[in-house]
């Protein structure tokens, strides 16, 4: 036997190991019953299956499916300005790619998806991203970078036509709008009746804006050292906090409920949208994105280090959908609920922004398209980790919305121990305590949630006095950071999309320097998202439970899109001997979407279906009665009016996904008939021709 | 075999630039690279012009974030 083919046996056999590994960690974490089973064995189940499927399956789709071509000139080479169209190294890429997947999304789904026990979600995110996730951001990127990085929207127009990019951009800012009003309703969530973390995220607005002031007049463009200022400030913010909160005169300047935290919201995303973006919106940025990432790094390796047990069973009853953090059976909702993190259709959107126009080479597409998305992944585990590491009692206080739980620890712990979760009140107030809030009952949102595990999870390792208190309002401010900086952003987007619009009605509407332009189109935006928002803040479930099963389904939709898309491009180049590794989850994300808009329409369980809630509510004021939290006749038309609305926007989402697909089986079928590929690529430059 | 020390300052220069991509400003020694050899003659943007640019460009039409 010669030396190479040693080797090569060697390197199998160790994969083989390897795999065997992998299988047998995901054995402990799928049989184990009865007593509780350590988060490591979860984490290295989840690493093995990563780093498989990275191996062999991208592998495949980069050399078989794709063909990534190394010796072809990518736009960065072909079109090098040194500004937009950098080649850029591709782990330095990477990190700028994953900054930019990397939202609140993967934290939060995996936290909610928790009331159905570790399990569900863990297979999910798994399987979701090693088929789907990876596959569609690893296949857009491909596409873009085949096509001078243009977006998603562009090329959708290109290769299916005017109309297919009309209601993929139609779709895009529905899905914008109930982003940022889910997001901002997390924040919410978190913020409401607590004074500490109302005073600290409040203060990162102050030391923005003293950073962005640093960075444009006192020392321009030093990053570094205006983030280490920043950073610093973040923690004194944090410390300050608990002064404020202890003090009752002080605590009460701070102390606000729901309904003002989002009129706050909706006024604050408005005028920062509107604020020139050094001033405000960039500094931030900045520091979180520094923050994310550190966070990200710092709760990895303190799981590792903690080591802590699940105390959530693997899989509690409410698979059948009765549970009170969101309703629905495990078919589609744990699909919907968990996006981020197993797949994800705004990734389609960055796959197809700035990296594309980056990338040095073609086949580093499998390291930065794959390779991000599982990075993602692992995050969703984290979070599931630290949501599964709770005591079940603690994590369904704090996630079942106040209907279910009654007012006091004492009507808590009732309800929840006759679910099968036991737990005293003295715990439910001990908690409380221990993280300098008042209450942790129904603190939904998901944020919460993951602040006390990932609080529980660090006092482990730097423990003392008060500890505790601070990780929590670590961690809350850690999430509402990166949201309100996404909230303004995103209103920005939006705001982007809506002059477009109105261009097209009224032509000076489009430009950008235009202050009427831009105050009406600003103003429609955050009505928008402000309006789901409050609507979410009121709602008797608690607003997560309307809320984020439509955003699931957005951002599924988007997803279902991008990889129809990518469906026809590869009929398209006469692939289709492998079209099945993007119409396999098209197929089951169309599947998902459809099923969860048609229930969440037409169910006839009121907590479910929009339209048996809205008759609910309807049919009540029309006799005379109020429900609960209805206070009068005009409060009960307005639940009903909103659920109407709700099951509009989820028709709508369902009817984009429906067109859609309707264009792209015409596409294929006219690639189909054409013995030549025909997808509009841009043409074969060598790289070895490019100078760089 | 090159030296500890060499190594350690081409990791530093590496996570700086990491992070500076992170969010959104590209390395500007490539960018006075690149002019120098693309516009011979020409004065390339300060880097303080050249951050001010990118920081205009990364916002400039909306940027998508992730949810």
């Amino acid at each position: 036997m010669t030396t190479g083919t040693t080797a090569n046996w060697m390197g199998k056999l160790g994969w083989l190991v390897f795999a065997l590994f992998g299988a047998a960690c995901l054995g402990v974490v799928a049989l184990q019953r009865g007593e509780p089973v350590n988060a490591i064995w979860l984490v290295c189940a989840a690493v093995a299956v990563l780093v498989i499927g990275y191996r062999f399956y991208s592998r495949f789709i980069a050399d078989t499916a794709l063909q990534l071509d190394p010796g072809r000139a990518t736009p960065a080479l072909r079109r090098n300005d040194g500004l937009d169209f950098v080649p850029t190294d591709k782990w330095v890429l990477y990190g700028h790619h994953f900054a930019a997947i990397a939202g609140a999304g993967p934290l939060v789904g995996p936290v909610l998806a928790a009331q159905m026990g570790y399990l569900p979600g863990t297979l999910w995110i798994l399987a979701g991203v090693v088929f789907a996730g990876a596959v569609q951001d690893m296949v857009i990127l491909f596409c873009s970078t085949r096509r001078d990085g243009r977006s998603l929207g562009d090329m959708i127009r290109a290769e299916m036509g005017n109309t297919a990019g009309t209601i993929a951009m139609l779709g895009i800012l529905a899905i914008m709008i109930i982003l940022l009003a889910v997001l901002g309703l997390v924040v919410v969530k978190a913020l409401a009746e607590s004074p500490w973390g109302t005073f600290t995220v409040a203060a990162t607005i102050p030391i923005a804006m003293f950073m962005g002031i640093y960075m444009r007049w006192l020392r321009p463009g030093k990053i570094l050292e205006a983030s280490l200022i920043g950073l610093v400030l973040l923690f004194v913010s944090i410390w300050l906090g608990g002064v404020v909160a202890a003090d009752p005169d002080w605590a009460a300047r701070f102390h606000f409920d729901g309904r003002q935290l989002a009129w706050m919201m909706i006024v604050y995303g408005f005028v920062a949208s509107v604020l020139p973006v050094w001033f405000l919106l960039a500094p931030r940025d900045y520091l979180s994105t520094f923050l994310k990432i550190g966070t990200i790094v710092i709760l990895a390796l303190a799981i590792v280090a903690v080591r802590p047990d699940l105390q959530m069973p693997a899989v509690t009853r409410f698979i059948d959908g009765s549970g009170p953090v969101w309703s629905g059976s495990l078919f589609p909702f744990l699909f919907i609920t968990i996006a981020c993190g197993a797949v994800s259709g705004f990734h389609a959107l960055i796959s197809s922004g700035t990296t594309p126009k980056m990338l040095d080479n073609e086949k580093n597409i499998r390291l930065i398209g794959y390779g991000g998305m599982l990075t993602e992944a692992f995050v969703a585990i984290m979070a599931l980790v630290a949501a599964a590491a709770l005591q079940p009692g603690v994590y369904f206080a704090m996630n079942s919305p106040a209907a279910a739980l009654g007012g006091t620890v004492e009507s808590a712990a009732a309800a929840i121990s006759q679910w099968g979760f036991v737990i005293t009140p003295e715990m439910l107030t001990q908690t409380a305590k221990e993280i300098g809030e008042s209450t942790i009952l129904s603190r939904t949102g998901g944020a919460p949630t993951l602040a006390v595990g990932m609080a529980q999870i660090l006092h482990s390792v730097i423990s003392g006095e008060g500890m505790m208190a601070f990780w929590y309002h670590y961690a809350i401010l850690f999430e509402a950071l990166f949201i309100l900086t996404t909230i303004d952003a995103g209103t920005r987007v939006g705001r982007f999309m809506i002059q477009d619009l109105l261009g097209t009605v009224h032509a000076p509407l489009r430009h950008t320097e235009s202050w009427t332009g831009n105050l009406v189109a600003t103003g429609l935006c955050v009505a928008g998202w402000g309006w789901f928002l409050y609507q979410g803040v009121v709602d008797p479930l608690g607003g997560i439970n309307t809320l984020w099963p439509l955003f699931g389904i957005a951002n599924q939709m988007l997803a279902a899109l991008a990889l129809i898309f990518a469906c026809v491009v590869l009929i398209k180049m006469k692939r289709d001997r492998y079209v099945w590794v993007v119409a396999m989850p098209t197929a089951w994300l169309v599947l998902c979407t459809l099923v969860a808009s048609w229930q969440k329409l037409f169910h006839e369980n009121p907590k479910i279906g929009f339209l048996s809630n809205a008759k609910r509510f309807a049919d009540a004021a029309a006799s005379g009665q109020i429900l609960a939290p209805a206070k009068s006749i005009g409060d009960m038309q307005r639940v009903a009016f909103n659920n109407y609305l709700d099951a509009a926007l989820c028709a709508l989402f369902a009817l984009v996904v429906l067109t859609t697909l309707y264009f792209g089986l015409r596409a294929a079928l006219a690639a189909r008939r054409n013995s030549q590929p025909t997808a509009l690529e841009t043409p074969y430059v060598a790289a070895a021709s490019v100078g760089t | 075999m090159r030296r500890p020390v060499t190594l350690l300052r081409e990791a530093w220069r590496q996570l700086c630039e990491t992070a500076r991509l992170a969010v959104g400003v590209p390395d500007y020694g490539s960018y006075l690279r690149h002019h120098a050899q693309a516009h011979p003659g020409q004065a390339p943007l300060s880097y303080e012009q050249f951050f001010a640019d990118r920081l205009a460009a990364r916002y400039a039409r909306g940027r998508s974030r992730c949810c």
